[in-house]
């Protein structure tokens, strides 16, 4: 008795100790943690809480080509096109359904949303976004941003609780998706990226496909592992993190808007083939339907960015010119009017 | 499963209880579980290895009792031993003697098709259950203790799991008769053992590894570091590797307490030290005692000539760098170790003095010579050690220094707290402090651990041996 007495009362001290540290830490060193291990939370700091909607979005929206003489945001130029309502931007690069889920669990409770808009990219369902080592990082970052005490949520990022691997763990994870996680195009040899990877490096595509030499074969390879996949709504992760960003804005009373990032199909056609297209529409439509029937109102830019908008040449992104990104804020602005969410 | 790690943390609360939950007779079952879990959650492939340990000491220690023939007593303490540092040679040192033969081949032969390396993994804690159980069987042999005829007893003996990866090394003369008591449910034992886990995890979290930060940016790149930064770098190393093993034995002793078992100490202020000597008497103390039983005293100790004396001092100092590890570096830490013993015992430097001007010369010579040596126990081969040391002299650009005073802030904390624990351990100096006191102790303690713990968890050094 007199032992759990002895216990007892060192926990009822040890939960006001906990308390009182959270409070110093708050006032001390928060902050500076933030900045250090979850930065993308101090954008959310700085949005002003009574913006009517957030933006969530990656490098696509904040990424300039040189010779532009705009340089703004997509979200910018969606604000300016519906002066009704302001639009908040929460941008970073590299961020997923994952962490966009973070910062959504953020949302400061005294904001009154009228929508939020995540920003859907293809290739984050991918294998190698989904095992890339930056991961780490946004791991680190998620736990960083989870609603507890933030004193523990250091503590916890000390003690690695969260998805931690190692390049050499990561690059593994990824290999073994590229194997395992099977597609199925008719009439097709391969059903797996790397057999259909190697086939392409190893084989006499280049004499076959007069769009393909070796200078951009690598490129080709880039868009097999990008885009060959078979989205699986029941074990990917990003399709779950969604799932309940619908949840938690349908609870708070706002509208979700997936923004579906254009994606070169031109290029992708050309270096790799049909086939390649065929799984990029079948995930395309699976989306679309998906989250449709959830409620969420897509904007569909999958195919609106021609082939002259894409900025990088040497790896498949969703990086436009200033032209590309005025076509995505300017769907935007039309499924905005559209659901009555401007007024 | 490392001690600073969430599952430890749920781990060691449940142990507990069941320990307390069940009758004495039971509990050496809870403990040889609990610790078998603790080593397989490693590698559960190396259980294989100490559970052969354990048979091959088990009954080398009751064979050693049956028999009175000298040869036959001998001989089972031969292959005793020969196993045990056959298992220790094969995973610790095959490769490295592989590394060398295949240059001295090279260097005779001049073409030479080098055997590759094997694909070898370091069992976790192989040098430390090894010495452990070594010297088990040599104390049976020299009749300092009588043979366990338990077995799941002498198996906890070479498991028990808060000292099984890193020490301290037991004997078991010391561990045993403290299993076979029945362990009271004590308060004393809960605050005493709860106090030295706080503070190991404290050395080890805050402190080591925070150092451990600019210790690796530093040794990443030598060539690039200005010299500054590399003498901070030197005396940040000999704090993380100090905070390092010195907070995993904490916790060790800390967790061990709970179950009412006293593990050795393994530290006492070592960096207070004013000779190498006595920095040896104060520095991974169990160790060192082993080696004075096991090496040092059957070479003759400092009896006989001074040859005698002076091979025997080289040949433990260098056994102590290959216990360490299979690279040069560590034997030649061992080898200068050696020479500065053997130096001050010819000049008399560990002559006592009252002159206080004269202890912290001989303090800051002392301090100054093991952080030197340091540096070749923590470079990777011996051009970086040699880099290191050339470095220091080259570059005396003040711009380098990018590290904020945080780092300085927590080891000033840490220096004030060693000292003011350096007569009696940290929990036992926080009972002559009231109760207010030790509130705001335990207050920045957890505050410092929870707060400013370093982000990258490392493993302790001292688990690559």
């Amino acid at each position: 008795m007199k032992i759990v007495k002895y216990i007892a009362i060192r926990m009822i001290l040890a939960v006001v100790f906990l308390f009182a540290m959270n409070l110093l830490y708050l006032y001390t060193f928060w902050k500076e943690d933030v900045k250090q291990h979850g930065d993308v939370l101090e954008n959310l700091w700085g949005v002003d809480i009574h913006s009517d909607a957030i933006y969530f979005g990656e490098s696509s929206n904040f990424h300039t080509q040189e010779v532009d003489s705009i340089k703004h945001r997509i979200s910018y130029a969606l604000d300016s096109l519906l002066p009704s309502i302001s639009i908040a931007t929460v941008d970073n690069a590299g961020l997923h359904a994952g962490t966009y889920l973070s910062l959504v669990k953020n949302i400061p409770k005294e904001m009154n949303l009228k929508f939020i808009v995540i920003t859907l990219n293809y290739r984050s369902f991918a294998a190698n976004w989904r095992y890339a080592p930056f991961e780490n990082y946004l791991a680190k970052s998620a736990l960083m941003l989870e609603p507890t005490l933030p004193i523990l949520n250091k503590y916890m990022i000390s003690l690695r609780q969260y998805d931690y691997k190692s390049d050499e763990e990561r690059n593994a994870q990824m290999k073994l998706a590229w194997k395992n996680e099977k597609f199925t195009i008719p009439n097709f040899d391969y059903d797996n990226v790397i057999e259909w990877d190697s086939a392409m490096a190893w084989h006499t595509w280049l004499d076959v496909n007069p769009n393909l030499t070796e200078e951009n074969l690598p490129l080709a390879s880039h868009y097999i592992k990008n885009f060959a996949f078979n989205i699986d709504t029941v074990n990917n992760e990003r399709i779950e993190d969604l799932n309940t960003i619908v949840s938690i804005a349908n609870n708070k009373g706002y509208k979700v808007i997936f923004n579906l990032l254009g994606e070169n199909t031109i290029e992708a056609k050309k270096l790799v083939g049909n086939e390649l297209f065929y799984l990029m529409e079948k995930n395309r439509s699976l989306l679309v339907n998906y989250f449709t029937k959830q409620g969420v109102i897509i904007v569909d830019n999958f195919y609106q960015i021609p082939d002259s908008c894409f900025v990088d040449r040497n790896w498949p992104t969703e990086h436009y010119n200033y032209q590309g990104k005025k076509i995505v804020a300017e769907n935007m602005k039309t499924a905005i009017i559209a659901n009555e969410l401007h007024n | 499963m490392i001690f600073n790690s969430l599952e430890y943390i749920l781990f060691l609360p449940l142990v507990f209880v069941l320990f307390y939950l069940f009758r004495h007779k039971f509990r050496v079952f809870i403990l040889l579980a609990a610790s078998y879990y603790f080593y397989i959650s490693w590698n559960p492939v190396f259980i294989i290895l100490i559970l052969l340990s354990t048979l091959i000491d088990y009954g080398a220690g009751l064979s050693l009792e049956r028999t009175s023939s000298k040869f036959t007593r001998r001989l089972i303490l031969g292959i005793s031993i020969c196993a045990n540092l056959g298992f220790l040679f094969f995973f610790k040192y095959f490769n490295f003697a592989l590394e060398n033969v295949n240059e001295i081949m090279l260097a005779v032969k001049g073409s030479y098709q080098p055997i590759e390396a094997w694909d070898i993994i370091l069992p976790i804690g192989i040098s430390f259950y090894t010495f452990q159980t070594m010297s088990y069987t040599i104390d049976v042999y020299n009749g300092k203790t009588k043979a366990e005829k338990n077995l799941p007893y002498f198996a906890l003996y070479v498991c028990f799991f808060p000292q099984l990866v890193a020490g301290p090394i037991e004997r078991y003369n010391n561990l045993m008769p403290q299993f076979k008591e029945k362990a009271q449910l004590l308060i004393q034992n809960i605050s005493h053992g709860g106090r030295l886990i706080l503070y190991g995890l404290f050395m080890k979290m805050v402190i080591a590894d925070n150092l451990g930060v600019f210790v690796d940016s530093v040794y990443g790149d030598i060539a690039g570091t200005s010299s500054l930064n590399l003498l901070i770098g030197s005396v940040f190393y000999s704090f993380q590797i100090y905070c390092d093993f010195h907070g995993y034995t904490t916790i060790a002793i800390g967790s061990a307490k709970l179950f009412n078992v006293n593990l050795s100490e393994n530290f006492r202020t070592p960096y207070l030290s004013t000779s190498v000597t006595d920095f040896w008497r104060n520095w991974h103390i169990t160790l060192t005692t082993w080696f004075r039983d096991y090496i040092y005293y059957p070479l003759g100790g400092n009896r006989g000539t001074v040859l005698k004396w002076g091979l025997a001092i080289l040949t433990v100092f260098i056994v102590s760098g290959v216990w360490h590890g299979a690279k040069w570096t560590f034997i030649f830490w061992g080898l200068f170790h050696a020479l500065f013993v053997l130096f001050e015992k010819i000049v008399r430097w560990d002559k006592q003095s009252t002159n206080v001007f004269l202890k912290g010369i001989k303090w800051g010579v002392t301090f100054t010579l093991v952080t030197a040596l340091w540096v070749f126990f923590r470079s990777p081969d011996m051009d970086a050690a040699i880099l290191y040391f050339k470095s220091i002299g080259a570059n005396w650009d003040i711009e380098g220094i990018d590290l904020g005073i945080e780092p300085f802030i927590l080891l000033g904390l840490f220096v004030i707290s060693d000292i003011l624990t350096r007569k009696k351990n940290f929990a036992l100096s926080l009972n002559m402090i009231p109760s207010v006191g030790r509130g705001a102790i335990y207050f920045v303690l957890i505050f410092l651990l929870l707060s400013r713990s370093a982000t990258d968890m490392n493993p302790f050094i001292y688990f690559q041996f």
